[in-house]
């Protein structure tokens, strides 16, 4: 007989299908499922299918990734998908060499990066690559807004776009207050990313903080047992006034 | 079939653009891009291939972007900066300049399609749009600055028939000032003379700015290079004996009328009486040029006198008329 009902490789999916867990709105749930960064340490080959260079024949092919690790502290900056590749290399370069343990690390520098929506300098850890990034996509809060989120991968990229999101989605209280010229003028730009205020909230929380805000959307504070008797004893004391009978007085 | 006939590493030197991408223009990204040693076989449809611990660790170094040449990066600019341009130019600057001054102190932005409308826009204001929206732009302010302080000053031609009309001031502007003057832009207060004499004209700068510029009509002087040698050459030889004052004009006069004869030399006074205005503007030009340091060819002033009947055309005539 089978050991357990189902495999445990399954669990994980399964836990998520129940309890608090399952109340979690859609989307937020949609967002958690887990897909490819685009390759940054690699150069992938982008063809299903390529003729063998020595035999000249059709062949499948298929894309390897090279697996990265990402270091806890690569959450709280914005390292722009580079991590740290540790694996060996050949002596000289050379097959027949001895086989070395490498790591390569990216090289990191603090600056300063001014978002607009948020009119606010941040100091965060980047890479050259971040910066190269920012530069081709136009603007900080543009290559946020337009990174998806396995691109960005970090916590701190997420919270910046969910809090750029969210003020964009409430522009008329917390867009530049003051400044209704600013304002409209910032909004035109990052018109085309903006979403739903319900959406903007849940975006980027990690699996325990959404659980937390679920349950504090769902907490009622418990009401004492003595309203719901006083009811009940009222609504008895209704029904018995009302069953007995109605004396008319003739007088 | 070169494609393919070179090997994996030309393969992937050729499919360099990453596959997914959220910006259309991405370029080579500061990182260090590893290869593997070894082939990973081939796995089914639908499975991820299975890698071996070692062997598909060994990774080589296909490259490290930030040991190749740095890139510059392309930015418009909002305001006159020195040495790059001024509004509305799109320059190429390196990329440490461009981030920590330029787009911080906030003197150029990206080169945004929105961006880029924005300037196109302004450039078409310029061009079609009422006077009043313009705005100048840094070479125009230039251009005034420049034209300010200029004067123009026209030789006439030999002939009789010069006249000095607005095709002439513009060639004039063009070839003297290296300015280039449109007949539109240029306002003459006369149409055409033929004295000589001091005048003025107004040109128009990008139809906003307009300056003032005094225009001066000195009659024809050979600009030819061996005239100017004899003129010098005449200037210094008689200043080593005599005053300067006295003899500049002495000698200009006596100069022009060597070819003829001697006795002539005599009516020169009541020459220079008539002449007086031409020889005033002649000794302010040899006295110009006996300024200007030149070498001393006593030899070849001999054989320059002999050239003086055909040389100064314009005295001859003079000196024919007062005779």
């Amino acid at each position: 007989m089978p050991f357990h009902k189902y495999s445990p490789k399954i669990w994980e999916a399964l836990k998520l299908k129940q309890g608090i867990y399952a109340r979690l709105p859609k989307h937020y749930l949609k967002s958690l499922e887990q897909k490819d960064p685009s390759p940054v340490h690699w150069r992938p080959l982008g063809v299903q299918y390529r003729a063998n260079p020595t035999t000249r024949q059709k062949e499948r092919v298929q894309d390897v990734p090279i697996p990265i690790y990402y270091p806890p502290s690569s959450q709280d900056g914005l390292w722009g998908g580079e991590g740290w590749i540790s694996g060996f290399r050949y002596a000289n370069n050379d097959k027949m060499s001895t086989r070395l343990k490498k790591t390569w690390k990216p090289q990191l520098f603090k600056r300063e990066l001014y978002s607009e929506i948020l009119d606010h300098k941040f100091t965060i850890t980047v890479t050259a690559r971040t910066l190269d990034l920012i530069d081709a996509a136009f603007g900080f809060d543009s290559y946020i807004l337009s990174t998806s989120k396995e691109d960005l991968n970090s916590k701190l990229g997420m919270d910046l776009k969910r809090a750029m999101l969210l003020r964009l989605a409430r522009r008329n209280t917390e867009l530049y207050p003051s400044d209704p010229v600013k304002r409209e003028k910032v909004y035109n730009k990052y018109k085309q990313f903006e979403i739903p205020e319900e959406e903007a909230e849940w975006l980027g929380l990690s699996l325990e903080e959404a659980v937390e805000k679920q349950r504090q959307l769902e907490h009622k504070e418990p009401e004492p047992l003595f309203k719901a008797c006083v009811e009940e004893l009222v609504k008895e004391l209704h029904v018995q006034k009302l069953s007995e009978p109605h004396l008319i007085e003739n007088k | 079939m070169n494609m393919w006939s070179s090997g994996r590493r030309v393969l992937h030197d050729l499919l360099r653009q990453p596959a997914v991408r959220s910006f259309s223009l991405s370029p080579a990204q500061n990182t260090v891009v590893v290869e593997r040693w070894w082939q990973v076989p081939l796995s089914k449809v639908g499975s991820p291939p299975r890698l071996h611990p070692r062997r598909h660790r060994i990774y080589k170094l296909v490259e490290d972007i930030k040991h190749a040449p740095k890139e510059k990066m392309e930015l418009i600019l909002t305001q006159t900066v020195p040495k790059l341009g001024g509004r509305g130019d799109t320059v190429f600057v390196k990329k440490s300049v461009g981030r920590n001054k330029l787009l911080l102190q906030g003197l150029a932005v990206y080169p945004s399609p929105e961006n880029k409308q924005m300037f196109a826009e302004e450039l078409r204001l310029l061009r079609e749009g009422k006077p009043e929206e313009r705005i100048q732009t840094r070479t125009g302010q230039l251009t005034v600055a420049l034209l300010k302080r200029s004067k123009l000053k026209i030789l006439k031609m030999p002939s009789d028939e010069f006249q000095l009309t607005k095709e002439v001031v513009c060639r004039q502007f063009q070839k003297k000032l290296g300015v280039v003057v449109p007949p539109h832009a240029l306002s003459l207060p006369f149409e055409s003379v033929k004295d000589s004499g001091d005048y003025w004209c107004e040109v128009t700068v990008n139809g906003m700015d307009t300056v003032r510029i005094p225009i001066s009509l000195v009659p024809y002087e050979d600009p030819s290079a061996s005239y100017q040698r004899q003129l010098k050459t005449q200037m210094q030889q008689p200043q080593a004996t005599t005053d300067v004052s006295e003899t500049a004009a002495e000698e200009v006069v006596s100069a022009a009328a060597e070819g003829e004869a001697a006795v002539q030399a005599v009516s020169d006074a009541t020459v220079e009486a008539e002449a007086g205005k031409d020889s005033g503007s002649q000794v302010s030009e040899a006295a110009a040029l006996a300024g200007v340091s030149a070498d001393q060819d006593q030899t070849a002033a001999s054989t320059r006198m002999s050239q003086d009947t055909t040389a100064p055309p314009s005295d001859s005539p003079k000196k024919d008329d007062s005779k």
